[in-house]
């Protein structure tokens, strides 16, 4: 067989060395426009850059580029420049000659050269990055058997992979701004109030919850400070957070009032804790600022809760009581106590009698309680005497009571004032029977009576057993009861001094109670002489 | 590193082989970066049996293009000049050294074997360390134990005591060679690879696959099959005419980053895919 050399040794190397010179600017050149392409962070532009280039190496007829789904083998069209020519219009290759080209990572003519019928030439470029398979394009050239040659080849392949990097870095990018456009919603959508420094205090994030629970009316808070846009008590509670965690890593919740708009007031409680970067280092530190007043709620809904419970015992009890009594004297009167023996029958119904009062009193104080509850206490006012309204009532006491004194000390000449008789009596009687009831051993209640400018004080003081101090800012609160072994013994539910400061309250009076211990208490009401 | 001794002994050699014309042609016109897939297509099918290899090689399953491949042109152009680069480059060289005389303690079948299953693996390291030309590289794996074949082919009855020296004192092949001989298998491989004027780089990683540091411009490369000699002999197929596993060298181990969870994934997946990966050239050389 006849082989013939190529060229003269030195043609060949000349022409060779000369083809490479060429191919090396032609990189340059080729890099220069890819840096183009991967400073693009839109697709349609990487697309659009990618397309020109290309056809500038190939003049093209066509060039369409697809993307692959992600996770699957699957792709759609994302790009098209330039028409194919008709007769190729059913000319894109099959599934399995993609699948091989990608495979193969590199531009791959697929015509083949003999087939008589072809009128252009259809080749595929794949666009992989290092990692993965992005997409494709499918070229369409005139038929032009000597198109394929390696610098066209190793350039193809270079400006594809650049290619495919931009997109790359494109997709990372927008899901990069996609997913801090989900953070900033989910930071904006939480309740609490948010403020994040780096670690000389300068804000680097902060929420709009942090600046309606603040108060803050700065805007663009970002890049400044913290103290530039806070103030006062505020600031200092920060101060030492910011200086507590720095020093020792951790600090615990801090409650600071504060008071962003006029007339608001709110305890705000303040967490900070470092934040950190996934090397663990130390980046900053994240504020977060909670309205305590919803957990100050909570709290009080808890307490009121467990004293309902406590009075349902209480009553439970104080209805039993007398009706066990009433029960077990009925029952003596029906069956033991002979019907002829008057004094006996006539004592045990005294004490139905009174059992049956204590029950009724009991009762109509629930009501009233429920009425209070329901806002359905309706108040008759007229002007009334309250001096004879004490006398009255204090006249009831006396033909009931005999271990106690009840002394009385009117100022002369007082006014009539404007209120309900009918409720200010429920006043008295509470009073004052809680004054007997506390005073197991007897000794003396005074009541005393005079005009304090527009409003007339009553005074009703006793000497019995008092009350501690920590509790006398809650005898008021409903169900509340001195809890201790000298009242234990005493009967009461702890509604009728709650009952008593509402009836004052609503007549725009006022109440105070001062004792000591073992000495006896002072109650003092206040009445206005007119309502308005 | 080139031996004096073996220099005289190679051109005491008068029937040295050289690379066929056609060969070198396609070699030459693969370094211009503008010869035409028409251009090359023309220097193959100057020799018809050359070309008739080429294209059951590129038909063949390790291929495996989806369409049937009937020209040289088509198969440029599908496969890439690499590619054709190295089926016509290892089938030359091949038919070149289809031996003569038995050697009972060397076949060149199991070398044959061994090579090509070198080439794959160091292609397929080459893929995963993200080199581009990764072609080249199962090239440099394929040709990396060629010196063994010359030493086999003109040197056989000195080659036949070194491998005996192997087997007995269990020893590697090439210290065995460097014993008897005063030079071994990669220097040989290397200096006749140099002489036919392939590329420096492939040259570099057949000689320096035994010892990849010492080789400043290679390392690389040089490393990658180096692993992969490794691997092969792991495997169990094929043979590099000693049992003595070689020692790994931990810098070229380093520089491949694999972990042992990918060289067991990259076994398996060898071991089943054998069968059709020798479908490239190993049924040429049954032919032969």
């Amino acid at each position: 067989m006849k082989t013939t050399p190529l060229e003269k040794e030195y043609q060949f190397l000349t022409r060779t060395i000369s083809s490479l010179t060429d191919q090396v600017d032609l990189f340059e050149t080729f890099q220069d426009l890819s840096l183009k392409i991967i400073s693009q962070f839109d697709l349609e532009n990487i697309l659009d850059i990618f397309c020109r280039i290309i056809r500038e190496l190939m003049d093209y007829q066509s060039a369409v580029i697809c993307q692959f789904h992600e996770d699957s083998k699957e792709f759609q069209k994302i790009h098209q420049s330039g028409t194919a020519p008709k007769d190729t219009g059913n000319h894109f290759p099959e599934q399995t000659i993609i699948n091989w080209v990608m495979d193969q990572g590199r531009w791959t003519i697929i015509t083949d050269f003999q087939d008589k019928q072809a009128q252009s030439i259809v080749s595929i470029l794949p666009i992989k990055s290092p990692k993965q398979p992005i997409g494709f394009m499918v070229i369409t050239t005139e038929f032009n058997p000597s198109i394929y040659n390696q610098k066209l080849s190793s350039i193809l392949n270079f400006l594809a992979s650049q290619t495919a990097i931009a997109i790359e870095n494109q997709s990372l990018y927008a899901k990069l701004n996609n997913s801090n456009a989900y953070m900033t919603d989910m930071l904006e959508s939480i309740n609490n109030g948010i403020m994040a420094t780096d670690m000389k205090g300068i804000v680097t994030l902060i929420n709009r919850n942090a600046t309606a629970i603040l108060g803050i009316k700065t805007k663009h808070l970002a890049g400044k400070p913290y103290g530039a846009f806070l103030e006062g008590e505020l600031k200092q509670k920060i101060d030492k957070l910011f200086s507590m965690i720095l020093d020792k890593g951790f600090a615990p919740e801090s409650m600071v009032n504060h008071s962003p708009y006029k007339e608001v007031d709110i305890m705000i409680g303040i967490n900070a804790s470092f934040l950190t970067d996934k090397n663990k280092k130390t980046i900053g530190i994240i504020f977060i600022f909670r309205d305590m007043s919803a957990s100050k709620e909570i709290e009080r809904l808890t307490k009121l809760d467990e004293m309902k419970s406590e009075f349902v015992s209480n009553v439970s009890h104080e209805l039993r009581t007398p009706l066990s009594i009433i029960k077990s004297y009925s029952e003596a009167l029906l069956t033991q106590v002979k019907p002829d023996d008057h004094a006996t029958r006539e004592q045990f119904l005294s004490v139905i009698d009174n059992e049956t009062d204590r029950l009724a009193t009991i009762v109509s104080n629930l009501l009233d309680l429920s009425r209070i509850e329901s806002g359905k206490l309706v108040f008759d006012y007229s002007p009334v005497s309250l001096k004879d309204i004490i006398r009255s009532v204090v006249s009831v006491f006396k033909t009931k009571s005999s271990n106690i004194d009840i002394l009385m000390d009117f100022q002369e000449g007082l006014p009539l004032i404007e209120a309900d008789e009918g409720k200010i009596r429920e006043v008295l009687v509470n009073l004052i029977s809680n004054s007997i009831k506390f005073s197991p051993m007897g000794g003396t209640i005074s009541i005393t009576l005079e005009q304090q400018e527009n409003f007339l004080s009553c005074e009703v003081s006793d000497t019995g057993i008092g009350i501690p101090k920590n509790k006398i800012h809650r005898i008021f609160d409903k169900f509340f009861r001195v809890d201790s072994s000298d009242t234990h013994e005493i009967e009461g539910t702890g509604l009728g001094l709650s009952i008593v400061k509402h009836i004052i309250d609503s007549h725009n009076g006022k109440i105070t109670v001062d004792s000591i211990l073992g000495k006896g208490t002072v109650v003092t009401f206040y009445l206005p002489l007119t309502r308005s | 590193m080139e031996n004096q001794e073996l220099k005289k002994r190679l051109s005491n050699i008068r029937n040295l082989p050289t690379l066929p014309l056609v060969t070198e042609n396609v070699i030459k016109l693969t370094q211009n970066p503008d010869s035409t897939a028409f251009e090359i297509a023309e220097a193959i099918s100057q020799d018809q049996s050359l070309a008739s290899k080429v294209l059951k090689t590129a038909n063949s399953a390790y291929y495996g293009f989806p369409r049937k491949i009937t020209t040289i042109n088509y198969a440029i152009v599908v496969l890439g000049l690499n590619n054709i680069k190295n089926i016509v480059l290892s089938t030359s060289i091949m038919e070149q050294f289809s031996s003569k005389k038995k050697n009972l303690l060397f076949d060149q079948k199991d070398l044959w074997k061994h090579s090509l299953l070198c080439g794959i693996i160091s292609k397929k390291i080459a893929e995963h360390m993200g080199i581009k030309n990764s072609e080249e590289i199962f090239m440099c794996g394929l040709l990396h134990d060629f010196g063994k074949l010359i030493l086999d082919s003109f040197f056989q009855d000195e080659f036949i005591v070194a491998l005996q020296l192997s087997k007995d004192k269990n020893i590697p092949l090439k210290e065995a060679e460097d014993r008897t001989f005063g030079f071994n298998h990669t220097g040989v491989g290397a200096l006749l690879l140099r002489k036919w004027s392939l590329p420096p780089s492939l040259v570099k990683a057949v000689e320096f696959h035994h010892a990849p540091e010492e080789s400043l411009t290679a390392f690389r490369i040089a490393s990658i099959v180096h692993v992969a000699d490794y691997l092969c002999r792991r495997i169990g197929i094929g043979s590099g005419g000693d049992t003595v596993l070689p020692e790994l060298n931990k810098k070229a181990f380093k520089l491949v980053d694999l972990t042992s969870e990918q060289i067991k994934q990259m076994t398996l997946q060898i071991i089943k895919e054998f069968k059709t990966v020798t479908g490239f050239l190993y049924e040429g050389e049954e032919t032969s």
